[in-house]
């Protein structure tokens, strides 16, 4: 079962405004640069999810992490609890939309 | 507009409290001053993209080159895919995260030259930027010494990711230059989407 990339999106951006509440204004722009680059890499992981090694994945996990948690302390003055908890909501969206669709997928998500 | 001369501060100041307050002054006065769009800025946050590009890239083809000699058995393809092996590997590029290195340094100290309010923002981002790509635990550095060589899936998102936060910073610099909205004095994270370049 393919992945709609386009429902993904709208549910990491519903996850993250969920998380940083009244200062989403502020975070949009960056952060939706972010979740643009966020969805590429989980296209990425779906197509390649075979072929890349666990430490590989486990990098991607913590740039992408680091990449819109940046985004949205230096955009949004959102606080490093918050932004972490923000970015962790994104990640953990892109993964249940990964295991939903693949659930004997190879890596530890 | 108000003068900032020591000499002009009140006499029951010692000479040396004087100096301390102008320069507390010119420091808050720099905190608070509009971010200006500068050439060199724009310059270095270039170079970066393009050596980062350049070097996954290069990674890239030999990763292609990898898998398209693997399971030859003639002696040609084999020392091809050794020497390609080689070339992939961590030892054989570390020149490439040293200039990674002297570029965000390079950007960082010009970004701290001339302080304004949009600095702490900038320097946070730089720092960000530098723990994806060098070093910090789960960044391209420390994940190519662990696994010896890339594989092109990994790079493509890797690149996708830090491309993005190069992105933002090139994007916030040059909305300092057109005057758009990107410039805010906090916007160190302005929409970067169009900069988002995929292979």
């Amino acid at each position: 079962m393919a992945i709609n990339w386009t429902t993904v999106e709208r549910q990491i951006e519903q996850a993250v405004k969920a998380v940083v509440g009244g200062a989403w204004q502020n975070a949009a722009a960056g952060a939706s640069a972010q979740f643009a680059a966020l969805i590429a890499v989980g296209k990425q992981i779906e197509a390649d999810r075979d072929s890349m090694q666990q430490a590989e994945y486990d990098s991607l996990k913590l740039m992408q992490r680091r990449a819109l948690h940046g985004v949205l302390q230096t955009s949004a003055g959102i606080s490093l609890d918050i932004a972490e908890q923000a970015a962790a909501a994104a990640w953990n969206v892109l993964v249940t939309a990964v295991k939903t669709a693949y659930p004997a997928v190879g890596l530890v998500l | 507009m108000i003068s900032l001369s020591a000499a002009r501060l009140p006499i029951y100041f010692s000479a040396r409290r004087r100096s301390r307050i102008t320069i507390s002054v010119l420091l808050l006065v720099a905190a608070c001053t509009a971010p200006q769009y500068d050439d060199q800025t724009d310059k270095l946050i270039s170079q970066l993209q393009t050596d980062v590009d350049t070097g996954i890239v290069s990674l890239i083809t030999l990763d292609r080159k990898i898998k398209s000699l693997s399971g030859k058995t003639d002696a040609a393809s084999q020392k091809a895919l050794a020497d390609a092996k080689i070339k992939a590997g961590y030892d054989a590029n570390t020149s490439f995260y040293e200039k990674v290195d002297v570029d965000l340094t390079s950007l960082q100290t010009r970004v701290d030259a001339e302080p304004s309010a949009a600095t702490p923002h900038l320097d946070a981002a730089i720092k960000d930027l530098r723990d994806n790509i060098l070093a910090e635990e789960g960044s391209i550095q420390a994940t190519h010494q662990k696994v010896g060589v890339l594989s092109e899936a990994y790079l493509r998102n890797a690149k996708t990711l830090v491309d993005a936060q190069i992105g933002i910073l090139l994007t916030r610099e040059l909305g300092l230059k057109t005057g758009s909205s990107g410039a805010s004095s906090s916007g160190a994270a302005s929409g970067a989407a169009g900069a988002t370049r995929q292979m």
